[in-house]
């Protein structure tokens, strides 16, 4: 029995964040994988390298291990003991095998959470494993994160642009389960191809809901190579890009068989498409597909399909030219509506089909719901239908249990009547009729048997109380409904509309969430946004805080710096100043004493003259020579205040230009 | 937004060699490649599958071909189609697919004559598609060498330029 192994695919919090990193981390060959539990390790593993064991001489593959309490590892060769010694060929790590956790290989489980509102832009392509019948790989959604029917409720695979399929199997025994699947985006082919290079093995896609291929050469679901296909439940619509786009399409080259079965296709250019008798098509509802609905030659076992056109599948019962009516069908809700009368009830039961058997719809709904089953991938559950029969079984289960606790209570009374009766002084013939009875009683084992049965009996009603206890609500609410006299239409109605507003009110939740999320994503954005402008502004201020300071600073020193130079200027000045101011005294004194004495000498010289003249002339030439010898002095007098006032002009501007300077 | 790119770190093998080669991630194959900031698995992270390398100067879609397959073209079907009379025929000879195409849509144009209906041979307005038939050589066309830098991204994320990336064309 092969052990799960399960990685879950979230945006956050999970073991990846896309498919294809878990296709390549998680890539190996799973009818080899094996885990022992061990101990005295020592060193460490490195993933991928060679395995040795001794002294078995087995060999294989490190996968993973905690270095210390495990080791999973892929077989090479050999088979392993619990008495060997685990050695790795690259790192030298070696460790101990106490026991043997598992080593018949492993199913590889890709769980995907409903954490991408828009999708998640991914196209893995499922490649290079080793699988077989029993060691498998299986896609899927657990049932909280799965679409209900409709597009955009669910786990979303959308493809990517560097690659045509947005999930490509080749690789034999893959199931895909509950996934959303489109390929819309640029260079987008088709939503879920297979092609394993031979016809081998099988692949199983159920319960998904594929749709919006509509570009370059579109398939919803297509096999090119595959020993068997198995695909049932799922809904197919809008894969068409104007001239061509196949719904489901499985023939003899791609397969040796394919069993196709309650699907609901719609919108495509061609429905379900074959060749060479291979498709097993059955309660199929194709409608709306612009060139036909059933398209080639399908197997002889064909039957019970269903189609707006002339096109079928062969099969006596099949149903063609039909109306359907759905819940919602302008807005892709492909679910059966209370009132459809192309597909209600004109499915056949395939619980006991011999290759594909179930007995529940796409939403995971018991079929039937009503007389029989329905064609396509929704069961309409007639409201009240299912509950009501549920509760005529457990009201009947529930008589036959009370009549049986009584018979029970009445033998468990006797007995202990009896068993008080010796006390009691009863006479012996009483006892001993009494005991006889009990003893036949008992001898018949009718007690027993009762004790089983109702043992048996209440488990059975406690395993379907616990599992209908929704339902059992319901019953609740359909009595109460019922004893206030209500009809049952109105009951079955009103369920319908229940059933309605609880698929609204879970699509409206997951709205509700998304809006809630990205509301909070917005404010935290705004506030990330608010943050960084304030850091920018911050980081702004702060450069100009740096070049205030520094200028501020600069100013500072530079005042200081011109105070200091205005004091010491003005000191020197005022020093040149009295300096010069007595240097020019003191040059003034001395060279007016000089000029002085220079005019003094000149002046003496020609008084001398002057003298000497006087005393070699008569006194009448004196006398005649007095206005001469005034206007001599009356010269030098003039020459001599010109001479001062040229000095003191001299001066004069000699300060001036000191001042100045 | 910087790229980076998720780098497989140890080989995933198949003992079909030409199914190793085609469908099994090498060391040193680009995985995926996000936008810095994306919030990376918990296997994601794990040393012992995974390199992440963050590259400074290169947005996501300019090394989108470092995740390309190396496919080669291995033949052609051709889809001949009869939309009016809803007639498909696929095959890999171009006159087989219009002969019988235009074959089937004579014996339904002649079934339909018994409804009524009457279907000309110049309305039956055949089409025939080329399509290419691809074959998936090598799971990537390209690796990386990351021999150089091993030791530092077993410590964690670290940061080169593109030009610095050494990208290996595995087709000789």
């Amino acid at each position: 029995m092969a052990t799960e192994v399960t990685h879950t695919i979230r945006a956050s919090g999970g073991d990846y964040t896309s498919l294809s990193a878990w296709e390549s981390g998680e890539q190996r060959d799973l009818t080899a994988m094996q885990k022992a539990n061990t101990s005295n390790h020592s060193g460490t593993f490195t993933s991928g390298e060679t395995l040795s064991f001794s002294p078995s001489g087995a060999t294989g593959v490190m996968i993973e291990t905690d270095n210390s309490s495990y080791m999973r590892y892929e077989l090479s060769s050999g088979t392993p003991s619990a008495d060997d010694t685990i050695s790795g060929d690259d790192s030298g790590a070696s460790c101990d095998i106490d026991t043997f956790a598992y080593q018949d290989g492993e199913i590889e489980i890709a769980e995907c959470y409903n954490d991408w509102p828009d999708g998640l832009q991914d196209a893995p392509s499922i490649n290079g494993w080793t699988t077989d019948g029993t060691r498998y790989i299986k896609i899927c959604t657990p049932e909280s994160e799965r679409h209900d029917g409709t597009a955009g409720t669910g786990f979303w695979l959308k493809g990517d642009t560097t690659w045509v399929t947005t999930l490509g199997i080749d690789e034999p025994y893959v199931i895909v389960e509950g996934l959303e699947v489109t390929a819309n985006l640029a260079n987008a082919y088709s939503c879920i191809s297979t092609n394993v290079g031979s016809h081998t093995g099988w692949v199983k896609i159920s319960y998904c809901l594929i749709h919006d291929a509509t570009q370059n050469e579109p398939y919803g679901i297509n096999v090119a190579n595959i020993g068997t296909l198995y695909v049932w439940n799922n809904i197919v619509y809008n894969i068409d890009n104007g001239s061509f786009g196949l719904g489901i399409n499985a023939n003899s080259d791609g397969c040796d068989a394919a069993y196709i079965y309650n699907n609901t296709v719609s919108d495509c250019r061609y429905g379900i498409t074959t060749y060479g008798s291979v498709v097993h098509a059955k309660n199929n509802l194709v409608q709306n597909c612009s060139t036909s609905c059933f398209y080639g030659e399908f197997n002889s076992s064909s039957d019970y399909n269903a189609s707006d056109d002339s096109s079928s599948t062969g099969g006596a019962h099949d149903r063609t030219n039909q109306t359907f009516t759905f819940v919602d069908e302008a807005n892709d809700d492909f679910h059966l509506a209370s009132n459809d009368a192309g597909a209600r009830d004109y499915g056949t039961d395939l619980s006991s089909d011999p290759n594909l058997s179930f007995n529940d719809d796409i939403n995971g709904e018991t079929r039937p719901g009503g007389t029989a089953w329905d064609i396509g991938a929704d069961e309409y559950v007639a409201a009240g239908g299912a509950i009501t029969k549920i509760m005529d079984e457990t009201v009947s289960i529930s008589e036959t249990l009370i009549k049986r606790l009584y018979a029970n209570r009445f033998i468990g009374e006797t007995v202990a009547i009896t068993e008080t009766m010796p006390r009691r002084g009863y006479s012996n013939r009483l006892i001993d009729e009494t005991v006889s009875i009990a003893d036949s009683l008992i001898g018949r084992s009718f007690l027993k048997k009762i004790i089983d049965e109702t043992v048996s009996i209440s488990e059975g009603i406690l395993k379907r109380l616990r599992s209908n206890r929704i339902i059992n609500e319901t019953i609740s609410i359909a009595e109460a409904l019922s004893r206030r006299a209500f009809s049952t239409r109105v009951i079955n109605e009103t369920l319908s509309i229940a059933e309605t507003v609880l698929r609204r009110l879970r699509a409206t939740r997951i709205i509700s969430e998304t809006i809630s999320i990205s509301e909070s994503l917005v404010r935290r954005l705004q506030s990330i946004r608010t943050m960084s402008e304030t850091i920018s502004v911050a980081e702004e201020a702060l450069r100009r805080l740096k070049s205030v300071r520094i200028i501020s600073e600069t100013v500072g020193i530079t005042e200081n710096f011109v105070r200091s130079c205005v004091g010491a200027i003005v000191k020197i000045m005022s020093e040149t100043v009295s300096i010069t101011e007595a240097i020019v005294r003191r040059l003034y004194s001395k060279r007016i004493i000089d000029e002085t004495l220079s005019i003094s000498e000149g002046i003496l010289r020609r008084l001398r003259s002057v003298r000497a003249m006087v005393e070699n002339i008569s006194i009448s030439e004196v006398l005649n020579r007095r206005g001469f010898l005034t206007k001599i002095i009356n010269e030098t007098v003039s020459v001599t205040e010109t001479f001062v006032r040229s000095c003191i002009a001299g001066i004069v501007k000699i300060m001036d230009e000191t001042v100045s300077l | 937004m910087p790229a980076e790119l998720l780098i497989k770190a140890c080989d995933a093998t198949h003992s079909n060699e030409v199914k190793d080669l085609r469908g099994c991630y090498k060391k040193g194959y680009v995985v995926v490649i996000k936008p810095v900031g994306h919030k990376w698995g918990k296997e994601e992270l794990n040393k012992e599958k995974f390199y992440i390398i963050r590259v400074k100067d290169a947005e996501p879609e300019d090394l989108v071909h470092l995740l390309d397959f190396h496919k080669i073209i291995i033949g052609t079907r051709y889809h001949a189609v009869s939309d009016k009379l809803g007639v498909f025929v696929s095959s890999p000879d171009k006159d087989t697919a219009q002969s019988e195409c235009l074959k089937k849509c004579k014996l339904v144009a002649q079934e339909l004559s018994h409804f009524g209906i009457t279907v000309n041979e110049a309305n039956y307005n055949i089409k025939v598609e080329e399509k290419p038939e691809l074959h998936t050589i090598a799971r990537r066309r390209y690796r990386l060498d990351i021999s150089g830098i091993e030791d530092s991204l077993k410590k964690g994320i670290i940061e080169v330029n593109a030009k610095d990336l050494e990208i290996i064309d595995q087709r000789q």
